[in-house]
C-alpha cells in the first residue's frame, strides 16, 4: 500500500532528533543528578503493569516504568517515544511505526539488557486484546484490526476504520514479550504484574514489605538518564496522615493534597502547591443486579434525596463543584444545559411510592416484602475523614426517605475485588479520573459488564450503547460533542450513578524539587527532567 | 452618613470585609460585592430610581457599574480570542455536514471587528442561500447593509435595509442597532427599536435584540432604558441560533458582540452615576476617583487626568483614596509624557509603598491599565512580592500577573496569578477576583490547558451568564484538539 508521510510526523521526527541529541547528554545539561523523591500515595496498587491495572496509583507508576510508541510533550503535542517516526496511509486506515533501535529493557545488576523490538509491540497489542486478559483497555483498542511486524524495527497497525485523533491512542505502554509467564493472556496472578519490566526512565527495584514501591534511575534510558536517583511511592491508608508526612518531611511530595490542608500548605514557604486539572468526579454507583436498584425511579429518588450542595459545603468547605452528569465540568463533553437535580425529599418519596414502595411502621420502605435495605461499600483509603462524613450523610439523607443503608468501609484492594470482581455490593462510593477524551464507553456500555470491567453496576441501555458506538464511529467533532451532550442528559436522567462533585486537585511538594511539571492526568510524564539541587539531596 | 461610613462603603466597593450600616438594599449589594458578584449587586441596585438616590448611593452604584464594566471588558476580550477560532474551524469543514449558518456568524463577527470588506462576501453568500430560513436571510441582509454602508456604498445598504425591514421583530431590532451605528436619524432609530420591541413582547429579549437595544441606548445615553433591559440577564447565555445539521449534530451560535455592548452599557452607567455623585457632597472626592478610573477604562485619558486632578485638589479625599488618586495621577502624567522618564517619576513612589502591598498593587495595576513599562516599579514590586504570599500580598501578586500578561509573558503571569489565587477555593469567584480568573483562564487556553479554562468559566457562569459563548467555543476547540488515548481510571 502506498503510504504518505504526514507533515506532522516529519515535524515531530525533527523535534525528536533534536530532543534525543539534547537528552542523550542530560547529565551535561547543568542540572544535578542524585537524590531521592519519596511521594505519598493513598494506597497500594494491585498490579504495577500497564495492562491489568485500572487505578491512578498504578498509572502514575507506569508512567515512570514504561513508554508508549508515542508520547505527549509539555505543549500537549504528540511526540515520538519508542517509535522514531510514523507514516499514515492516505485513507487513515494504516499506521506504520519505525522503532528506535537504541532502546533496552530494564535489567537487574549483572544482567545483560535485552533490546526492544517490533516483537514486543505486536506482543503487547495481542495480549492486551486477548479475551482472557484482565484489562480495561480492550474497549479502547477495538478499532484496531491487527498489529503486524514488518521487520525487527517496523510495525504496522491496520485499523478497522479510521478514527478521530488516532495517533494519540498509540500512547499505550509497551511490555516485553519475554515478560509475562503466560505469553497468550495476562491476568493478575501472573508474576509480571507485580514485577514488571519496562523501558522507562525508572526501573522497578522492589516492593517492600510495607508496600513501598522503589524505583531507581534507568542508566540506559534512551532519552538520557533521569536526574533524580530514586522515586519511592509510599502508601498511606489515610490522606490526612499523608499530608502530615509532607509537613514533617517524611515525604517530599503528595500527589493529591487533602482540600482542607490546602490553606496550611498555602501559607508555608517550604512547599509548592501546584494545581493539576485531572478531569475527575466523585459518585455513588449502583449495582443494577439488585432488582430494587434496577428501577431508575429508585436511583433517581436517591439522587433527589441527598443535598449535594450542603455536603460539599460542610465536608469540603465548598472546594469543588456539584455536577449533573458523567463528565467533569472541565471536560469538552459536559452538557452545560443539564443542571444538577435539586434537593427534594418530597419528590424522592413520591418516586419511591410510584415505584411500588410503601413505608412500614419503622419508617423504612419496602416493596413486595423486600425491605429497601442496601449495602454501601466504601474504600477507606481515599481521604478517609471526609469520605466517612460523606457516606454517613448519604446514609442519613436516605433514611429520611425510608432507605436503610448499611455502610462498610474496606481496604482498597478488598474493595476493588468486592466491586469489580465479585460485584458484592449494592452501592459503592468512588471517583473516576479521565484523560482529555471523556470516553465513558467503558463505564456505561453493556459490553463492559464483567470481571474487572469498569461497568461494575451492570448498567445496560440499548440507547446508551447505540450513542456510545455512534460517537466512537464518528469522524465529526461536532457530532461527537452533540452525542456526548445527549448522553450526559440521558445518564443524568437514568442515574446509574448519583453524580456528586468534582474537587480541587493540588499536588504539594517540597521546594527542593525543581523543574516540576505535572501532567494533568498521568502526573509523572515529565519526571525525568525533575531534579534536586546537590545541597538538598 | 459620616465620612467614616462613606469611606467604609467605598472600601466595600473594592472588596473590604467590613460592612457599613447602610440601607438594606445597599447592604445586600455590598455583601454581593464582597463575593465578587457584581452583576447581582448591580441588578438589585438597578431597582432604585436614579433621581431619588443620594450621593452615597449614586457613588456606590457607580462603583458597582465600573466593576461590571471592567469585568465585561475582560470577558469581551476573551470572546475575541476564542470565538473567531471556533468559527474558522467550523467554516473550514466541507461537505453536507458543514454548517450553513457559520457564514452568517462569521460575517457578523468580522463586522464586529471592523473587517467590513471580508464580511461582505460571506453575508452575500448566506443571504442568497435558498435553504436558509427567511428570517436569517433578512438578518444577513441587515448586516450586509452595514458592511456596504461602511464601505461607502450607501445606496446598496439602503436596499438591503429596506428588505430587512420586512423581517420579523428581532431582525427589525437589529436594524435599529445598525441604524444607530451608522448615524441615522435618532427618530428613525428610536422608532424602529420601539416598534420591534413592542411587537416582540418577549421576555427575556432575544440576544440580538438585547444587543441592539444596548447599542441604541448607548448611542443616546439612555441609561434608564439600558438598566431596564439588564435587570433580566437570562438572554445573556442564550444562543442566537441552534442549527440542527443532522440528527446527532447540533451547533450553537451566540452573539459575539454582546459582551462588548454589556461592558459599554455598564461603563456608561458608571460614568453617569459617578458624575452625579461627584457634583457635591461628602463623597465628591471618592466619586471623582472612581470617575477617573471609568474614563481610563474607556480610554479617555485626558478626562481622567482632569478629574483626578480635581479630586486631589479638592481636599475631599480620605487618606487611603488620596494615595490611590495620587498613583493614578502620577501614572497618567507619565503616560501623557509618552512614558519618558517613567522610571524616575514612579520609582520614588514605589519605594514609598514598600510595606504597603495594597498600594503597590494599585501602582502596578495603573501601569498595566495604561500599558506602561514601569520597569523600576515592577522591579521594586517584585521584590516586595517576594516577601510574602499571605492574604495581604495576594493583590500584589495578582497585579504582577496582570502586568506580565499585558507584557506578553504568559509564564510569569501564570506564576504570579497562581500565587495570588486562593488555592483552597481555586476557581471560586467568591474568593478570587473574577477579572483575574478570566485572565488566568485565557492564559491556560494559550497553553492548551483547556480544562483549567473550562473549570474557571463553569464557576463564573453562575454569576456571569454571558461567558456561556466562551464555554461553548472552548469546549468545541478542546474536543477537536485533545490528544488523548481515551483513558479512565478509578481514584
Amino acid at each position: 500500500m502506498k503510504l504518505k508521510t504526514s507533515i506532522i510526523s516529519l515535524v515531530a521526527i525533527g523535534g525528536a532528533l533534536v530532543a534525543s541529541l539534547v537528552m542523550a547528554q542530560s547529565n551535561a545539561d547543568g542540572r544535578p543528578v542524585g537524590g531521592v523523591l519519596n511521594y505519598g500515595e493513598y494506597g497500594r496498587p494491585a498490579s504495577l503493569d500497564p495492562v491489568t491495572s485500572n487505578d491512578m496509583i498504578a498509572l502514575r507508576i507506569n508512567e515512570l516504568l514504561f513508554n508508549g510508541l508515542v508520547g505527549i510533550n509539555e505543549k500537549q503535542e504528540i511526540v515520538p517515544e519508542l517509535a522514531q517516526k510514523w507514516q499514515v496511509s492516505p485513507d487513515g486506515g494504516v499506521y506504520t511505526f519505525t522503532l528506535r533501535q537504541d532502546v533496552k529493557w530494564h535489567a537487574k545488576a549483572g544482567e545483560t539488557p535485552r533490546p526492544f523490538t517490533a516483537n514486543d509491540v505486536v506482543f503487547t497489542f495481542n495480549i492486551m486484546m486477548h479475551p482472557k486478559t484482565v484489562t480495561p483497555l480492550k474497549v479502547r483498542y477495538e478499532f484496531i484490526q491487527e498489529a503486524k511486524k514488518l521487520d525487527d524495527y517496523t510495525v504496522q497497525f491496520i485499523l478497522k476504520r479510521p478514527i478521530l485523533n488516532a495517533l494519540a491512542k498509540f500512547t499505550f505502554k509497551i511490555i516485553p514479550e519475554f515478560g509475562p509467564q503466560n505469553s497468550l493472556y495476562l491476568r493478575r496472578d501472573d508474576p509480571f504484574v507485580r514485577n514488571p519490566i519496562g523501558t522507562g526512565p525508572y526501573r522497578l527495584e522492589e516492593t517492600t514489605a510495607n508496600g513501598e514501591v522503589v524505583m531507581v534511575a534507568n542508566e540506559n534510558y534512551f532519552l538520557g538518564r533521569p536526574h533524580i536517583d530514586r522515586f519511592v511511592a509510599k502508601p498511606f491508608a489515610d490522606q490526612n496522615i499523608m499530608n502530615q508526612a509532607l509537613m514533617f518531611n517524611s515525604i517530599d511530595m503528595s500527589v493529591l493534597v487533602n482540600p482542607r490542608d490546602i490553606p496550611e500548605l498555602q501559607g508555608d514557604k517550604r512547599y509548592v502547591l501546584q494545581p493539576y486539572n485531572a478531569l475527575s468526579y466523585s459518585f455513588f454507583g449502583y449495582n443494577l443486579r439488585n432488582p430494587l436498584l434496577a428501577d431508575k425511579r429508585v436511583r433517581k429518588a436517591f439522587t433527589l434525596a441527598i443535598n449535594r450542595d450542603e455536603m460539599l459545603d460542610s465536608f469540603f468547605n465548598s472546594r469543588g463543584t456539584v455536577i449533573s452528569g458523567p463528565f467533569a465540568p472541565g471536560s469538552w463533553a459536559y452538557n452545560l444545559d443539564v443542571r444538577p437535580d435539586p434537593y427534594d425529599t418530597e419528590k424522592a418519596r413520591a418516586l419511591l411510592q410510584e415505584a411500588g414502595f410503601t413505608a412500614g411502621s419503622d419508617g423504612f420502605m419496602s416493596k413486595n416484602g423486600m425491605p429497601l435495605k442496601l449495602s454501601l461499600k466504601v474504600p477507606i483509603a481515599k481521604e478517609s475523614e471526609a469520605t466517612k462524613r460523606v457516606v454517613l450523610a448519604f446514609k442519613s439523607y436516605l433514611k429520611k426517605i425510608g432507605a436503610d443503608i448499611d455502610v462498610e468501609f474496606m481496604e482498597w484492594q478488598a474493595w476493588k475485588e468486592a466491586v469489580f470482581l465479585n460485584h458484592e455490593f449494592d452501592i459503592m462510593f468512588a471517583s473516576w479520573v479521565f484523560d482529555d477524551s471523556a470516553d465513558i464507553s467503558s463505564l456505561f456500555h453493556s459490553a463492559e459488564i464483567g470481571d474487572w470491567k469498569n461497568n461494575f453496576g451492570a448498567y445496560s441501555n440499548p440507547e446508551v450503547d447505540g450513542l456510545l458506538a455512534e460517537a466512537k464511529l464518528s469522524l465529526d467533532h461536532e457530532k461527537k460533542r452533540t452525542i456526548y451532550r445527549k448522553l450526559h442528559a440521558l445518564l443524568a436522567e437514568e442515574s446509574p450513578y448519583t453524580f456528586l462533585w468534582t474537587l480541587t486537585n493540588y499536588a504539594g511538594y517540597n521546594k527542593k524539587i525543581r523543574h516540576v511539571n505535572i501532567h494533568p492526568y498521568k502526573f509523572f510524564t515529565f519526571a525525568d527532567t525533575w531534579y534536586i539541587p546537590e545541597g538538598k539531596q | 452618613m459620616n465620612r467614616l461610613v462613606i469611606f467604609i462603603l467605598a472600601l466595600v466597593a473594592i472588596a473590604a470585609p467590613t460592612l457599613p450600616a447602610v440601607a438594606e438594599v445597599e447592604q445586600k449589594a455590598a455583601q454581593l460585592i464582597i463575593l465578587h458578584r457584581y452583576q447581582s449587586a448591580a441588578k438589585i441596585l438597578m431597582a432604585s430610581d436614579i433621581d431619588a438616590m443620594d450621593e452615597q448611593s449614586l457613588m456606590f452604584m457607580g462603583s458597582v457599574c465600573l466593576r461590571n464594566a471592567q469585568l465585561h471588558q475582560e470577558v469581551a476580550a476573551a470572546v475575541t480570542e476564542v470565538v473567531p477560532v471556533y468559527l474558522r474551524k467550523l467554516a473550514a469543514e466541507k461537505g453536507n455536514a458543514r454548517s450553513r449558518y457559520v457564514d452568517l456568524f462569521q460575517g457578523m463577527w468580522l463586522l464586529e471587528t471592523g473587517k467590513d470588506k471580508a464580511a461582505q462576501p460571506l453575508l452575500e453568500k448566506f443571504s442568497v442561500n435558498k435553504s436558509i430560513e427567511a428570517k436569517y436571510s433578512l438578518l444577513a441582509r441587515a448586516y450586509l447593509g452595514l458592511a456596504m454602508y461602511r464601505q461607502g456604498n450607501k445606496t446598496a445598504a439602503q436596499k438591503h435595509w429596506q428588505a430587512a425591514a420586512a423581517g420579523d421583530p428581532e431582525v427589525r431590532a437589529v436594524l435599529a442597532g445598525i441604524y444607530a451605528l451608522t448615524g441615522q436619524a435618532e427618530t428613525k432609530v428610536r422608532a424602529t427599536l420601539a416598534d420591534a420591541l413592542a411587537t416582540l413582547k418577549q421576555e427575556p429579549l432575544p440576544p440580538l435584540a438585547l444587543e441592539s437595544a444596548l447599542i441604541v441606548y448607548a448611542k443616546y445615553n439612555d441609561v434608564r432604558a439600558a438598566l431596564q433591559q439588564l435587570r433580566d440577564d437570562r438572554a445573556l447565555s442564550v444562543p442566537v441560533y441552534s442549527e440542527q445539521i443532522a440528527v446527532d449534530k447540533q451547533v450553537q451560535f451566540f452573539s459575539g458582540g454582546l459582551p462588548r455592548r454589556l461592558a459599554e452599557a455598564y461603563m456608561q452607567m458608571a460614568a453617569l452615576y459617578l458624575q452625579k455623585a461627584a457634583q457635591s457632597g461628602t463623597v465628591q472626592g471618592i466619586s471623582e476617583y472612581y470617575l477617573a478610573q471609568t474614563y481610563v477604562a474607556r480610554g479617555d485619558l485626558s478626562k481622567a487626568a482632569a478629574v483626578i486632578e480635581r479630586a486631589r485638589s479638592g481636599g475631599k479625599l480620605v487618606a487611603a483614596f488620596d494615595n490611590r488618586a495620587e498613583i493614578l495621577q502620577s501614572v497618567l502624567q507619565v503616560e501623557r509624557n509618552n512614558n519618558t522618564g517613567s522610571d524616575n517619576a514612579l520609582r520614588g513612589m514605589a519605594q514609598r509603598f514598600v510595606n504597603s502591598p495594597e498600594l503597590m498593587a494599585e501602582l502596578v495595576n495603573s501601569c498595566t491599565l495604561l500599558r506602561l513599562q514601569c520597569k523600576a516599579v515592577i522591579e521594586i514590586a517584585r521584590q516586595e512580592a517576594e516577601r510574602s504570599q499571605n492574604d495581604r500580598y495576594r493583590l500584589l501578586h495578582t497585579a504582577l500577573g496582570a502586568y506580565f500578561r499585558g507584557q506578553g509573558d504568559a509564564a510569569q503571569a501564570l506564576l504570579y496569578f497562581e500565587t495570588g489565587r486562593d488555592k483552597s477555593m481555586k476557581n471560586k469567584m467568591e474568593s478570587n477576583d473574577p477579572q483575574m480568573l478570566v485572565q488566568m483562564a485565557q492564559l491556560h487556553l494559550q497553553h492548551k490547558n483547556f480544562s483549567e479554562n473550562l473549570e474557571i468559566y463553569f464557576e463564573l457562569s453562575k454569576e456571569y451568564p454571558v461567558v456561556r459563548q466562551i464555554q461553548d467555543a472552548v469546549q468545541a476547540i478542546y474536543g477537536m484538539e485533545n490528544q488523548s488515548a481515551g483513558d479512565v481510571k478509578i481514584f
